[in-house]
């Protein structure tokens, strides 16, 4: 009887350490992407699934994996072809179809609300607090630039209009950032919903 | 002037002292490091993020250049009043403080730099 199991254990072990060799790789090649390194953590993946044999589940993860690594970097929102989609790729398509990517507001009408009046920018994208405080950095120094020039102090009035210059621009470059960072970060909680709804194991974040 | 001259030659020395690795090529550093050796301690460390913004600023600073490095160090002053209402939070040394990274704001830069 113990000759039995040794040699059944005998058996089984090829396909255990390869299970856990592929799992091993895929855990990897996600602590890659979920440290900032994508395009390598995708590369590994797809070499990874190569070598697989086709009815390996692996292979269809890293696949999906993969596509999935890829369309976060370039943040796509369409799944592309694969060439053997199976149960998790089909929960993937189900999610994309009941959930549509969030629409990103147009960042230009910040960058002008921004330019044209400082910390109307931050407003526009319902950061009422950021929106005072840039505001109460740009209006003092532009009324006291502006009553230095009526003034006509000459290079105070140089010295003001160049802070304030820079903290215009500074609240400018502020709400822009913001924009492109809610917009990503609205994209990132989406692709996070597809990663989750696709059941694959893991998370690269 | 002289009394100026003196304090502000005894402020350099201690900041030398305590070792604030002040580098003649890099004077840009200097309201920087003058900030985290000698105001920073006094004041009582109240950057509730994490970096804290001196550190953010001399990250934003070295990877950035002058003009986009104050830019994100302004950023950073601005957004955090919104920011501390949603978080994300991080648990450093037992406090728990707003997690905002340079590269959660920076990201978009390098995009930016990648599409022309």
């Amino acid at each position: 009887m113990r000759l039995i199991l040794l040699m059944v254990s005998l058996l089984l072990l090829p396909a255990v350490s390869s299970a856990a060799s592929a799992s091993d790789a895929y855990n990897e090649a996600l602590g890659l992407a979920g440290a900032g390194h994508a395009g390598e953590a995708a590369a590994r993946l797809d070499g990874a699934a190569a070598v697989l044999p086709d009815e390996s589940i692996w292979r269809e993860r890293m696949t999906l994996a993969a596509a999935m690594i890829r369309m976060r970097s370039q943040q796509q929102s369409v799944l592309p072809p694969l060439p053997h989609p199976g149960s998790n790729a089909a929960l993937a398509k189900a999610y994309l179809q009941a959930t549509p990517l969030p629409q990103a507001g147009s960042s230009w009408v910040v960058n002008v609300l921004a330019v044209v009046l400082p910390g109307s920018g931050h407003a526009w994208l319902g950061r009422w607090h950021d929106a005072l405080t840039a505001a109460l950095l740009v209006w003092p120094m532009l009324l006291l630039t502006l009553w230095a020039g009526y003034r006509r102090m000459g290079p105070v009035t140089v010295f003001f209009a160049l802070i304030t210059a820079w903290l215009w621009s500074g609240t400018v470059f502020s709400a822009m950032s913001l924009a492109e960072r809610g917009s990503y970060e609205d994209y990132l909680l989406w692709w996070q919903g597809l990663w989750q709804a696709s059941a694959l194991p893991g998370r690269p974040w | 002037m002289l009394y100026a001259g003196m304090a502000l030659a005894a402020l350099l020395l201690a900041m030398l002292w305590r070792g604030a690795g002040f580098s003649a090529a890099s004077p840009q550093m200097f309201p920087i490091r003058f900030y985290q050796q000698m105001v920073g301690d006094l004041d009582g460390r109240t950057c509730p993020s994490y970096p804290v913004c001196s550190g953010y600023a001399r990250q934003a600073f070295s990877e950035y250049g002058v003009l986009l490095g104050s830019w994100l160090a302004l950023d950073r002053l601005i957004h955090e009043g919104d920011d501390l209402k949603t978080g994300p939070w991080i648990v450093f040394e037992g406090q728990t403080r707003l997690h905002d990274p340079l590269q959660r704001n920076s990201f978009w830069l390098h995009r930016a730099g990648q599409e022309e």
